[in-house]
């Protein structure tokens, strides 16, 4: 009986693999984004800006008769002047839910950052400035296109958790007097519980980069970790993230100032039939320094607060009114050219 | 170093004692409202990529869930080499709730074996007792449980009972789920080729 089964087993499967030997599904998609800003530097003048943002997708994907989907997607970008083509990873998702993504990969611990509430729109204040204080929690260095990412699937070990782990290896190059990110690994998880009519979401990630440069080195690699929680309520969400590490810039002068920093960032939102309001805070501050080698002893700060009003208008289509005040500080010392506030209205569309 | 590690502890106090009994539903419904960048790009459907561009990623994807998906429907991307993407899993087979191609396919892979019950609506197959000639002291019968209309893994269960004769009695063996695996590869292979056959 057993080695019927397995006969039929192996005939239907070789039948199977020969009749799907077709092309690969490929799908397309895209999103744009317009809209005009207003903004007011304290220390400038006001300005009027339309921004927009294209973004087209190729996908492509097929599955095996293992139930193995096999994907990947090259991207077309479209930034006001930036035009780009990005590659993305090679992505196996298999079918207990996990998932492996070969080349181009991401760090594990951005995947498991919080998705804190912030204001929608594309307002800010373009003013130019030395401040490296930090606006977003996740100092995990990017891969290297060496790189791997594997997400487990979701209650994995415990009910509620799914994990994740990134590694990129070095690409060989000789190092320059330029900082670059050499080899980097990070682990991120995301736990999932509910308390009454609350969902919990706590997630956070610890990541650590190699950093290659030739002559003093920084005083720290790359690295840093972030956690986050989050609670849904009905149409409210409030979170709370927190990120802390050390990182590096390249200043357009061509120096690299090494930062430590951290930062913290909270909102909350609330849908209301086809609107959505929200409103978020960031402050994140620094310590960096141009002298590679030597810690910075002066703060750099971010304080910002933005709040926004979205409208679904159809599938795909929403409206934005958003608004963002700054106050930023460079090496103790107030930088009326990066702060002051900003307007923005405009449309966002995906299809 | 110790600050790196603060958020493992928090996960591993929060880890015990929670999300106990919780059904598969439940589960679901639980792991729907997270909140982080990994999970709102997964159920949103966004085919941007969270590795190469976080911003655009998460901001494409609250769009689409904010306003229920894309300008062509829930669905994100427009399949424009293949089949619909939403129908291609799916048979409008009309008063058949379950999948007309696993149906298909599970009674053509086990049509060897004689048939006790079937039962379209509800989506069951169960075999009679089943035994070769090359082992005549071992018989085996099938399950096999069809749920919903879609085309995939999670909605074919197979369970395979199976006996040995000892001192003139039908004795229970042990459950392979092996075995139960293999089979259920070999009903979804038939159903895929059938699908693709179908046009």
């Amino acid at each position: 009986m057993k080695k019927e089964l397995l006969m039929a087993s192996a005939l239907v499967s070789t039948l199977g693999a020969a009749s799907v030997a077709q092309a690969v599904t490929a799908t397309m998609a895209g999103s744009m984004k317009v809209g005009v800003e207003f903004e007011s530097p304290t220390g400038g003048t006001d300005t009027n800006n339309v921004k927009d943002q294209s973004n087209f997708n190729i996908s492509l994907s097929e599955t095996t008769d293992a139930g193995t989907t096999i994907s990947t997607s090259f991207e077309i970008v479209d930034e006001g002047t930036v035009s780009a083509d990005d590659d993305n990873a090679i992505k196996l998702t298999f079918t207990d839910g996990s998932a492996l993504e070969l080349l181009n990969a991401g760090n594990a611990a951005g995947t498991h950052v919080v998705s804190v509430p912030s204001a929608g729109g594309e307002q800010g204040i373009g003013g130019t400035s030395s401040n490296n204080a930090p606006t977003g929690v996740d100092f995990g260095a990017g891969s290297t296109v060496l790189g791997v990412e594997w997400h487990s699937a979701a209650d994995f070990l415990a009910d509620g958790l799914k994990i994740s782990a990134s590694y990129s290896t070095d690409s060989g190059a000789a190092a320059t007097a330029t900082a670059r990110t050499d080899s980097s690994w990070g682990i991120g998880a995301t736990y999932v519980t509910t308390a009454g009519d609350t969902t919990l979401t706590i997630g956070g990630g610890v990541a650590q980069a190699e950093v290659a440069k030739t002559g003093t080195a920084l005083t720290n690699d790359s690295n840093g970790f972030n956690i986050g929680i989050s609670a849904v309520t009905g149409d409210l969400t409030v979170g709370l993230g927190f990120g802390d590490g050390d990182s590096f810039e390249d200043e357009e002068n061509g120096t690299t100032s090494q930062i430590d920093g951290s930062v913290m960032t909270a909102g909350i939102s609330y849908v209301t039939g086809d609107l959505t309001l929200a409103v978020g805070v960031t402050a994140g501050e620094a310590k960096d320094s141009t002298t590679v080698g030597t810690a910075g002893t002066t703060d750099d700060s971010h304080d910002s607060t933005g709040a926004s009003v979205t409208y679904a208008v159809a599938s795909g289509v929403s409206a934005v009114l958003g608004y963002t005040t700054v106050d930023q500080q460079d090496e103790g010392a107030s930088d009326s050219s990066s702060g002051g506030s900003a307007w923005y209205i405009g449309a966002s569309m995906s299809f | 170093m110790l600050k790196s590690y603060l958020f493992l502890i928090i996960f591993m106090l929060l880890l015990i004692g929670c999300n106990k009994n919780l059904t598969e539903e439940e589960k679901k419904a639980m792991w729907d409202k997270a909140q982080t960048r990994g999970e709102i790009i997964n159920r949103s459907g966004t085919p941007f990529n969270l590795a190469t561009d976080p911003d655009l990623a998460m901001s494409d994807a609250k769009n689409r869930l904010r306003t229920g998906g894309g300008l062509l429907g829930k669905k994100a991307n427009f399949n424009f080499l293949g089949e619909d993407d939403g129908s291609s899993s799916q048979t409008s087979t009309i008063g058949m709730p379950i999948n007309a191609y696993l149906w298909k396919a599970s009674i053509e892979t086990i049509n060897f074996m004689p048939l006790s019950s079937t039962d379209p609506f509800a989506g069951t197959i169960i075999t009679d007792w089943y035994t070769t000639e090359t082992n005549l002291n071992e018989r085996c019968k099938l399950n096999v449980f069809i749920n919903g209309q879609e085309l995939k893994t999670e909605n074919l269960k197979v369970s395979s009972f199976c006996q040995s004769l000892k001192n003139n009695q039908w004795v229970n063996m042990p459950s392979s789920s092996e075995n139960n695996i293999r089979l259920e590869n070999a009903i979804l292979n038939k159903a895929k080729k059938l699908k693709l056959t179908s046009g």
